[in-house]
C-alpha cells in the first residue's frame, strides 16, 4: 500500500513509498531514492536519509493502525534513537527495504527495530543499517 | 553537504561550542509538517556530526549511535537560536562524540555516536 496519507509528512519531505504488512508487529518498507531527494548529499543517501526513512516507515505502520482505530492519523517525533549500526550508504536510483518490527507500545510511545538493505534484484540485499527507536504519538494536536 | 539544510552552524571562541541558527523559511517546513513547522530531528543529528567536522576539518560519517535523545520539538515559537556543545575523544573505531543541543540551557537533544573518516 502506498504510504502518503499514513503518515503526518508531506513532499518535499517524505522518505517512504510503500508498506506491506506482514503481522500486526512487522511490516516491510520501500523507498526509492531520488535525485531531489533533500537528504541526499549529491548521489549519495547516507545516515540522516536512512535514519529518516526508518522513522517514517514506522510512522507509517502506526499511522495505519490510528487510521484504523482511530478514524485519524497524529503527528509524531523521534523520541530516542539506540543503537543505531551505519554499515554502508545508498546511492540515487536504489530501492531501500526496511524491515520495521514493533517490539512494545506504552501509550504515546511506540519501540521499535528496524532492518534497512538497498535490493538489488531479486533476492539480492545489501545490509545499509539497523537501530531501536522509540517514537512519540502527539495526540496534543487537536 | 546536504542541499537546503534549514540550519547554519557557527563557530565561537570556545572551540567546542557552536551557534547553530534555524531557517524556518526552508521548504523541508512545508511537508515537516504542514501548518506545524518542526525541525526534523535527523537534521540535529546531521548538526552534530557537522560539530565534529569542523572541529576535526575532516568529512565524518556516522559509524554508530549509541544513544540519542529527543527532549522537546523545535519550533519557531519556541525560538531559533541554539548551542551546540560537543566532547571529543579517540576511540578504537573511530572519534567519539558527546554532542549536545540546548536553548536557555534546556537541553533538546543529547546523541552519543562515534564517527568515522570518510
Amino acid at each position: 500500500m502506498k504510504t502518503i496519507g499514513l503518515i503526518p509528512q508531506r513532499p518535499p519531505f517524505v522518505m517512504v513509498d510503500d508498506m506491506e504488512i506482514i503481522s500486526p508487529e512487522h511490516c516491510r518498507t520501500t523507498l526509492l531514492i531520488k535525485e531531489d531527494n533533500l537528504l541526499c548529499d549529491e548521489t549519495i543517501f547516507g545516515e540522516s536519509g536512512v535514519l529518516e526513512h526508518i522513522a517514517q516507515s514506522a510512522a507509517a505502520f502506526i499511522g495505519d493502525k490510528s487510521l484504523r482505530e482511530e478514524g485519524r492519523i497524529w503527528p509524531g517525533y523521534i523520541g530516542e534513537i539506540k543503537n543505531f549500526n551505519f554499515l554502508d550508504s545508498a546511492k540515487t536510483g536504489d530501492v531501500l527495504t526496511t524491515e520495521i518490527r514493533i517490539t512494545t507500545i506504552f501509550g504515546d510511545v511506540t519501540a521499535i527495530e528496524a532492518h534497512t538493505s538497498v535490493s538489488s534484484g531479486a533476492d539480492n540485499y545489501r545490509p545499509v543499517a539497523s537501530c531501536g527507536m522509540k517514537l512519540f504519538v502527539d495526540r496534543s494536536h487537536a | 553537504m546536504l542541499n537546503l539544510t534549514p540550519y547554519k552552524l557557527k563557530k565561537t571562541t570556545d572551540e567546542l561550542k557552536f551557534d547553530v541558527i534555524i531557517d524556518f523559511n526552508n521548504p523541508v517546513f512545508a511537508g515537516h509538517f504542514p501548518g506545524n513547522p518542526i525541525l526534523p530531528g535527523v537534521y540535529i543529528i546531521e548538526m552534530a556530526k557537522e560539530c565534529a567536522e569542523l572541529h576535526f576539518a575532516k568529512k565524518f560519517i556516522i559509524r554508530h549511535i549509541k544513544s540519542c535523545r529527543f527532549y522537546y520539538t523545535i519550533t519557531p515559537a519556541r525560538s531559533a537560536n541554539y548551542v551546540m556543545r560537543a566532547q571529543f575523544s579517540e576511540s578504537d573505531n573511530g572519534i567519539k562524540a558527546k554532542v549536545d543541543l540546548s536553548q536557555d540551557d534546556a537541553v533538546a537533544m543529547a546523541i552519543t555516536m562515534t564517527v568515522s573518516e570518510k
